[in-house]
This record gives C-alpha cells, sequence and structure tokens, in this order.
C-alpha cells in the first residue's frame, strides 16, 4: 500500500515572482500598464498610433516583436516614446524582457505603459509581465469568430478593442457576435469599437484606460 | 506550451519534499490546475512524462484536474467562483471581489516503499 502524502503545493506561473517585482515598481513609480495583446495585424501599433497625439508625453510603449525595429520607429515618430524588444523565436514578451528593457528606457513623467506583445492570440494571455490589466486587440478582418475561438486570451483580458471597423461595409463580421461571445468567456469585458483610420471609438477606449488608471493608483494610496 | 516550465516545478516540488524518503518512489501524483492558467493537460501529462525519466517520478500516473474559477474575496478570502462583473462577493455580498491569482497546485502524491 503506497504512503499518501497531502501537499497543497503551490506552483506559481515561470517568471511570477519577477512579474510581482515589477509591478511593485511600476505603482511605486506611478505607472499604469496595459499589456496589449493580439494576433498578428489585428491593429495593435496602430490602435497606438491613433491613440499617440492624445498622449503626449505621458505615455510610453515597449514594443515587442521577433524582429525589426519598425513598430518603434512608426510610435516614435509620432511623439510617443516607444522601446523595441525583439523576441527572434519567442513567441510572447516575458517578465525578464520587460525588465532589460525598463533599464533603457526613460520613464520620467510617464503615467501610461503600454507593452505591445507579440503577435499572437495564445502564448501572451499565459504570462503576466507585470501589467495591470491585459487588453485584447481583434480585427474585424480576423473574423468575427475569433473571441469564441481563442477564450484564454478574452478570459484573461479587461477589454476588447475590436479594430479596423471601418472595413466593416466590405466584411461579413458580425461585430455583436463578437461582443456576445466575449462575454460569455468574461462576463465583465468591456468592448471597444475603434477605427485607428477614421479615430472612432479611439478616444471612448483612452477615456476609459484613464478611469481604470486612476482607479488604480488611488487604490494603492 | 508553457507547459514544460510547469512541469519542471512540479517536478521540483515533489522531489524536495522525497527529502525524508531516499527510498521512495513516486506512483501517482495529483495535480489540479486554475483555468486561467491555460494549461493543456495532455501536453503537462507528457512534459511529466518526459522530465521524470531517471527520476523517483519516473512512471508515476499523473493526474491532472482542471480547477474552478476561484476569486478573492477580502473578507472571504479565497472562494471558489469566478469573480462577477460587479465586484460583488456571492458569499458575503461585500464588494471589492477580484479574480484570484492562477496557480496549479500539486495536491497530493503517492510513493511506494
Amino acid at each position: 500500500m503506497g504512503k499518501k502524502i497531502k501537499l497543497d503545493r503551490i506552483v506559481k506561473a515561470p517568471g511570477h515572482k519577477l512579474a510581482k517585482e515589477l509591478q511593485t515598481f511600476f505603482r511605486e513609480h506611478g505607472i499604469f500598464v496595459v499589456n496589449l495583446i493580439g494576433s498578428p495585424g489585428s491593429g495593435k501599433t496602430s490602435l497606438l498610433e491613433a491613440l499617440a497625439p492624445l498622449l503626449g508625453n505621458r505615455a510610453a510603449v515597449i514594443e515587442g516583436d521577433l524582429a525589426t525595429d519598425e513598430d518603434a520607429r512608426r510610435l516614435n515618430k509620432l511623439g510617443l516614446r516607444s522601446f523595441q524588444i525583439n523576441t527572434v523565436d519567442a513567441c510572447h514578451l516575458d517578465p525578464g524582457m520587460i525588465r532589460d528593457a525598463l533599464q533603457n528606457m526613460q520613464l520620467d513623467g510617464v503615467e501610461l505603459l503600454f507593452i505591445e506583445n507579440v503577435g499572437n492570440l495564445v502564448c501572451p494571455a499565459s504570462f503576466n509581465i507585470g501589467e495591470d490589466m491585459k487588453v485584447a486587440v481583434v480585427s474585424v478582418t480576423e473574423g468575427d469568430d475569433k473571441p469564441a475561438k481563442y477564450p484564454t486570451a478574452i478570459e484573461v483580458s479587461s477589454a476588447m478593442v475590436v479594430t479596423k471597423i471601418d472595413l466593416l461595409p466590405y466584411l461579413k463580421c458580425d461585430v455583436e457576435r463578437m461582443k456576445r461571445d466575449a462575454r460569455a468567456h468574461r462576463p465583465d469585458i468591456q468592448c471597444f469599437i475603434v477605427s485607428a483610420q477614421t479615430g472612432e471609438g479611439v478616444r471612448e477606449y483612452l477615456a476609459w484606460m484613464e478611469e481604470q488608471a486612476e482607479g488604480a493608483l488611488q487604490h494603492q494610496e | 506550451m508553457h507547459e514544460f516550465s510547469f512541469a519542471e516545478q512540479v517536478l521540483e516540488g515533489i522531489i524536495t519534499e522525497l527529502g525524508p524518503y531516499p527510498e521512495a518512489k513516486v506512483v501517482r501524483i495529483r495535480l489540479r490546475a486554475a483555468p486561467a492558467l491555460a494549461i493543456e493537460p495532455a501536453s503537462l501529462r507528457f512534459a511529466l512524462e518526459s522530465l521524470s525519466e531517471g527520476t523517483p517520478a519516473e512512471g508515476a500516473k499523473i493526474e491532472i484536474e482542471k480547477g474552478e474559477a476561484q476569486a478573492e474575496c477580502p473578507k472571504c478570502g479565497r472562494i471558489d467562483a469566478p469573480a462577477t462583473p460587479d465586484s460583488i462577493c456571492p458569499k458575503c455580498g461585500k464588494p471589492g471581489l477580484s479574480p484570484a491569482e492562477a496557480e496549479l497546485i500539486i495536491e497530493e502524491i503517492e510513493l511506494d516503499g
């Protein structure tokens, strides 16, 4: 007869400790951190471009891509200070990469930090990189079935931003279905319907984001 | 996709517990994974089988249960329920309910010898 040992030993997600340290660092510096996750080409950088003129100096971006510094250059050109991480083969950002990026960044006056994760609707959902919240970016061109097909990305996200809605006249895409499916997996998810091209919905998203940031920072005081 | 790193930590944890039983072999491992961890049981089982070769846990029967979604209430602590949109605790009615941190728990191991 085997001997049973009750352990109830907790195994934390990889990088858990460092993610907590990053969170503390951001809190102490009054920085609210948003981890943007979404497929390649879902419009994460375009969303940031649309936000850039509204954000000015109080925001910064960490860009994650396998290769090139194109995204950081796009945003820097618009006056949104951005730092590029190249993950080479890695399919998501991890807390170690964020720690290293922070050593190369100037965060004076920054209240809002966006971390644009590697384009991937699967892996980034499983990693905390010190953020206050994840936001899922899903474009209408990907198909309205994506929130249902990638439920984990939705479950971990406080908001879903549906992008490229200026293309809706040319597509068969039911935005209501996207919202419904998202809410089925995460009842409290906030849904924003935006177009980075026309600017529609961008201010609403930012206003909500700022409200969340204010709430989080006040909560800490 | 990150199942291997979880498997490494699980094995490490189990081997540490074997300290007082140097001759023991692990015949069964029972785990419970929070749904938000996005752990695929088949991948985790494969990772554990691969990594445990040559360790006292080699060949152990691996049971993985997907736990309930959990939330953290300031008064009741951890509860087996998802966080609600209005953040009201379904148990005590107090506000401030938030999603609990996702964890993998090594609930129990069974030893032979």
